[in-house]
């Protein structure tokens, strides 16, 4: 067999090819993409990579491989050359011929089994296809003149020189050009092109004597000996070949001051697979900016070594056991300030980085192989997908990098096929023909982010639901209550979609569950984002490394766990006393209502099952004690005394008044709160992985070993949520419902309230939003007209209401001297309302019952303060006491016809007055308690006109009238808002969804007057 | 002859290979793991590496020992730490650092394979998968305990009918 020692050549031949080849793909890409216009340096760059295999193979005797590389060389080098226009068909057989190199240099052994017939006929195809015969042997027949000699010659290396001396990746020769060579150099080249023109096509010239940029083509004769140094990354034989110029006649400078450069120049691509010392990444995948030269160059300058991955690991470990153990010291030494300690201890924090640094690579190497995915696939289902990538500098742990790649290309392979739609459809739906998909990679917190984004159709919810209840992942129950996000993340659900195809549900979801599994194996998390028409998104969350992590410790009836810090949103401490009514129970599980948002609560003891331990006062000892075994107790052998009993009361009591530690944590796009006992600090915990006994507990992630030596259990958040039986759609749909009666109450909240009397049996109520304002009066100031009452005020006269005339209300029990009147707002004609005491005026919840009392003029009852009051119907009470009132306003009749309304509206109190009013209006009126009821009422039946609310649970204003909008039959229906949100934001954002008029709720007035409008626009706009 | 490190567990004698044997401590201070199997002790640092705590009396379904300072931690060498003469000998153990709680430790015992008797009926462990063999020495029966069988991960405890 062969020596070891070629052995080892060859492998180091592989891995070179691996990495020469391994960016190929995408600089292959380029320069299809950039076509006639493609970079030099890029074509260059691709070019001498296949050189250099071609070389080495050669010198292995590989002969299929060198074979194979040479004809691509050559294809290369015509392109390169001008001779050849870059095709889509070049690039597609030049990309093919790297795949199979690829795949004989990964199994090199065998590589002369391997069949390249094909290859090379498709590349000899290309070949003859376009250009001239094979130039390369002409030049290289062109050697001769006189250079050897002056090569021999010991120059000084001019200053100009030294200044550009070998950037990045080139290399500086010496050499001299007879005529011939300077004529063979124009050769191809157009008239009035200097050398010095031609020259920095492929490289640069520091320096040339005579002045490469006075010799001119046609120019001729051509001097007979110019000297020149060449900065390029050319190698010696084909500056040769190019200009002519006898290869042994280049000279290879070597420059000292410019460091020892090691002679096989790296390329940029090289040097980021190689482990870096340096902390900053190249940047080469981060796409095609133009500032990419310079990237590479810069980094090519740093120096690298290969390093084995297994000595990385083992120096990981032991940076790992450094900081353990320096913890552990710490913790010995106590509070003492030792100084020189503390300098011990930055070190190993540094030195513990700057380890985890050589284990990072950029999230690039994984993106560069999508470019050549999209392709390949785009073409194969007819769509054209431009892929941008971002952030392919962002760097991550290279167990993690290596573990990303299938499933990330699975998603994008998803949006490729189901989510960019064909150009046809593209261009129907209004958008370009070319669909995009954005791969984008950034760091946030201790976290990178990786997007993966199109311009697709979306994930249609309904659809989603329509499959998942046929599947049978979800029942009728549970669809009604899911929001549409919640919806759209069943394609992560096993068993969604699995053997056929969901492309005509405009979904994803083809093994969507075993990517997410994927995903979560390392503690990733993947959150779907997807609006119909538009595309869709799809975050996936990963952790910058998965060996030491940041984390806070927790402890629970004397246990000490580990969270990481990655799930943790906030710390939320609750007193059980003052705060009691933060925490409700909702379906049996405990919530916490934080900042109008309810959090499901999980308490650790009780899910980890830790008994509590109660001591007893009396005799020390500890009892355990759990609530699960309580029952057996009462039933059994162990009696507990009374005295403990009692005890165990108090501290039940106590319990209430102590405060709960709550951590906020994250799990996907849900939250949950975690009881624990106490918190102590954060810590960074070097994870070790958890043995097989302890993983299927599923609670855990995994150990670790604290500063003071004892181990300790991260907790797995997920796992957690999983024991908890926590069903996150349960509490999610609670949550809506229960915000929509929050976002209501605030509303409500905000208008404050007038409580008043006329007889003190009975409280009433108006909201301050229909007060103008309180006068007070005295009796002997009313005047009577008629049966009328009127008083003086400001010059002006105020009809005044009694409310016992109109209401069944109990009168005064005698005429007081003084009277208060309320002025109510928004009427046309201004009326008094004549109360004896004015109780109070307070901002509180009124949550109205409209059940209670049916008398008209009540719109219903509330409690308030504890006492049952009853809430004036403004409107209906005016109309009674002046039915004027009525015909004044601008009425239905006016019409041609009764027109039919349908008012969209969650608040009973609101719905009643507007209703009301509409009615007396001579309107008939049609109800819905949130917009989807709204939307299926307006499908069924004839509605003339829709005033909504803005705020509704389910479906809101705005999302109905989009809806409305975009629906061929109700497009034209004349709509408006109104709402109690009178900001000038929501009112734009209203009108340019589609309202035709945004109100405001109390102004029945104009209420009126504009549902007239747009009846009669409507009722013209139908005759026209 | 084949070596086998003695110790009890409640009133009996057993032995594992001493082979399988990376170390014997004095109880170490444990961390348990709510929820774990129940004869599961807990987690210990072991010089800086974690081991997993099996309680032998509890996994062998005899009264669960209290875990006092009577105590020791049998450190079995991991399936990747065994010797290749343990492995021709058939040894297996488990691969994840575990250590066995057990009571007092005993003397090393030495026995040919010929001396090694399968298990009496009578044996105060049910699951005879878990015993390769009794030996009888001068004063005492000594009980060889199969590692592989019991570093396994059996979820069903106790007797097993059959």
């Amino acid at each position: 067999m062969e020596d070891i020692q070629d052995r080892e050549i060859l492998n180091e031949f592989v891995a070179e090819s691996r990495e020469h080849l391994a960016d190929i793909e995408s600089e292959l890409l380029e320069m299809e993409e950039a076509g006639e216009n493609a970079d030099d340096a890029l074509i260059n760059k691709v070019f001498r990579a296949i050189h250099t295999v071609k070389g080495a193979s050669g010198f292995f005797g590989l002969k299929k491989i060198s074979g194979l590389s040479h004809i691509m060389e050559n294809l290369l080098m015509k392109i390169r050359d001008k001779e050849m226009v870059i095709s889509s068909e070049g690039i597609d057989a030049l990309l093919n011929g790297a795949d199979l190199l690829k795949t004989m240099i990964d199994d090199v052994d065998n590589s002369e089994a391997f069949e390249t017939d094909e290859a090379i006929a498709s590349l000899e195809a290309i070949l003859s296809g376009g250009g001239k015969a094979a130039v390369p042997e002409e030049l290289g027949a062109k050697t001769g003149g006189d250079a050897p000699e002056e090569t021999s010659e010991k120059t000084e290396i001019p200053k100009e020189v030294l200044e550009v001396a070998g950037k990045g990746a080139q290399t500086l020769y010496r050499f001299v050009m007879n005529s011939e060579s300077v004529a063979t150099a124009f050769e191809k080249e157009k008239e009035g092109q200097t050398l010095k023109d031609v020259l920095s096509q492929t490289g640069e010239v520091p320096y040339g004597r005579p002045d490469p940029a006075l010799i001119k083509r046609g120019d001729a004769p051509y001097p007979n000996k110019v000297e020149v140094y060449f900065s390029t990354i050319l190698e010696a034989d084909v500056i040769a070949m190019i200009l002519g110029v006898p290869q042994d006649g280049i000279e290879k400078i070597q420059i000292s001051e410019a460091g020892d450069r090691p002679e096989e120049k790296k390329t940029a691509k090289q040097e980021k697979i190689e482990k870096k010392v340096s902390k900053k990444a190249p940047g080469k995948s981060a796409g095609k900016s133009s500032g990419k030269k310079t990237v590479s160059a810069k980094t090519s300058q740093q120096e690298t070594v290969r390093v084995s991955v297994s000595l990385l690991t083992r120096l990981m470990d032991l940076a790992g056991e450094l900081v353990l153990g320096r913890n552990q010291l710490l913790q010995t030494v106590g509070d003492k300030e030792l100084p020189l300690l503390h300098t011990l201890s930055q070190r190993v924090t540094e030195l513990q980085e700057n380890v985890m640094q050589t284990r990072m690579q950029p999230v690039g190497n994984v993106f560069n192989k999508f470019p050549r995915i999209v392709r390949d696939m785009s073409k194969k289902v007819s769509k054209k997908i431009k892929l941008e990538i971002e952030g392919g500098e962002v760097e991550l742990d290279r167990s993690i990098i290596e573990v990303i790649g299938d499933p990330l290309t699975h998603l994008i392979r998803n949006s490729v096929d189901h989510g960019i739609e064909s150009p046809d459809e593209r261009v129907m739906a209004g958008k370009e023909e070319e669909g995009t998909i954005w791969l984008r990679a950034y760091q946030e917190g201790g976290q990178v982010n990786i997007e993966i984004q199109d311009d697709g159709k979306g994930i249609d919810p309904a659809k989603i639901k329509e499959k998942a209840l046929e599947k049978g992942i979800i029942d009728e129950e549970e669809a009604a209550v899911m929001s549409n996000r919640e919806l759209v993340s069943l394609i992560f659900m096993p068993g969604f979609s699995t053997v056929e195809k969901v492309s005509d549900i405009s979904g994803r979801g083809v093994g969507m569950d075993v990517v997410k599994t994927n995903f979560e194996k390392f503690g990733g998390v993947i959150e779907t984002n997807s609006e119909v028409e538009r595309g869709t998104t799809i975050t996936v969350r990963l952790p910058l490394t998965l060996a030491i992590i940041p984390s806070i410790i927790i402890m629970v009836q004397g246990h000490r766990f580990a969270v990481p810090q990655v799930n943790l949103e906030e710390i939320v401490r609750v007193k059980g006393e003052t705060d009691k009514t933060r925490i409700e129970r909702i379906k049996g599980n405990e919530v916490l209502r934080l900042r109008g948002h309810l959090l499901p609560l999980v308490r650790l003891a009780d899910v980890l099952k830790i008994p509590r331990k109660t001591v007893n006062p009396v005799t020390k000892e500890v009892l355990k004690d759990t609530r699960m075994n309580i029952a057996d107790r009462r039933s059994g052998e162990a009696p507990v005394s009374d005295e403990i009993q009692e005890q165990r009361k108090g501290q039940e009591r106590r319990k209430n008044i102590e405060i709960l530690n709550i951590l906020v944590l994250k799990v996907g796009g849900s939250h949950y709160g975690l009881i624990v006992d106490r918190v102590m600090d954060t810590e960074e915990i070097v994870v070790k992985p958890l043995s097989k006994f302890i993983k299927g507990v599923g609670a855990f992630s995994g150990n670790t070993i604290m500063g003071d030596g004892k181990v300790a259990l991260i907790l797995d958040i997920q796992g957690i949520a999983r024991l908890a039986n926590l069903k996150f759609n349960d509490i999610e749909g609670i949550s809506k419902a229960d915000e929509a009666l929050l976002a209501r109450r605030e509303l409500l909240e905000k208008q404050y309230i007038l409580l008043f009397t006329v007889h003190e049996k009975e409280v009433f109520v108006l909201p301050m939003a229909m007060v103008a304002r309180l006068e007070k009066i005295f009796v002997r100031d009313i005047e009577t007209v008629g049966n009328r009452e009127f008083v003086q005020l400001r010059g002006s006269s105020l009809p005044l209401i009694r409310l016992n005339k109109y209401l069944p209300i109990t009168p005064p029990d005698n005429e007081p001297d003084s009277y208060f009147v309320i002025v109510p707002k928004m009427v046309r004609h201004p009326m008094g309302i004549m109360v004896t005491k004015v109780l109070d005026v307070l901002e509180t919840v009124v949550d109205l019952d409209t059940e209670a009392v049916h008398e008209e003029g009540f719109l219903g009852t509330a409690i308030i303060n504890g006492r049952t009051t009853i809430m004036l119907d403004l409107y209906k009470l005016f109309e009674m006491v002046d039915p004027e009132q009525k015909a004044a306003v601008v009425a239905a009749d006016n019409l041609d016809k009764a027109a039919r309304i349908l008012i969209a509206e969650d608040t009973p109190f609101f719905m009643k007055l507007a209703t009301g009013y509409l009615e007396s209006a001579g309107y008939e009126v049609v109800g819905a308690e949130d917009g989807a009821k709204a939307l299926e009422v307006l499908k069924s039946e004839p509605v003339d006109l829709l005033i909504s609310d803005i705020e509704m649970p389910e479906m809101d204003g705005f999302e109905l009238i989009e809806k409305i909008r975009k629906d061929p039959e109700l497009g034209a229906l004349p709509a408006m808002a109104l709402t109690a949100l009178s900001s000038e934001h929501y009112r734009a954002r209203g009108l340019s969804l589609g309202f035709d008029a945004y109100e405001v709720k109390i102004d029945k007035e104009r209420v009126l007057a504009t549902v007239y409008e747009l009846l009669t626009k409507k009722g013209k706009a139908t005759a026209a | 002859m084949e070596q086998y490190a003695t110790f009890y567990s409640g009133e009996a004698l057993y032995g594992i290979s001493i082979l399988a044997v990376r170390e014997i401590n004095p109880h170490l201070e444990i961390t348990e793991v709510p929820l774990a199997a129940p004869y599961i002790n807990g987690l210990v640092n072991l010089r800086g590496q974690v081991v997993t705590v099996i309680d032998l009396g509890e996994k062998l379904g005899i009264e669960k020992r209290e875990t006092g300072r009577k105590t020791h931690l049998i450190i079995i060498k991991t399936n990747a730490e065994l010797s290749d003469i343990a492995r021709g000998m058939g040894i297996k153990t488990s691969d994840d650092p575990v250590g066995l709680l057990v009571g007092q430790i005993g003397d090393v015992a030495a026995a040919e394979a010929s001396d090694i008797e399968p298990p009496p009926a009578n044996m105060e462990i049910k699951d005879t998968r878990n015993v390769r063999g009794v030996v009888k020495l001068e004063d005492s029966l000594l009980t060889l305990l199969n590692l592989d069988q019991i570093l396994g991960l059996d979820p069903e405890q106790g007797p097993r009918e059959e």
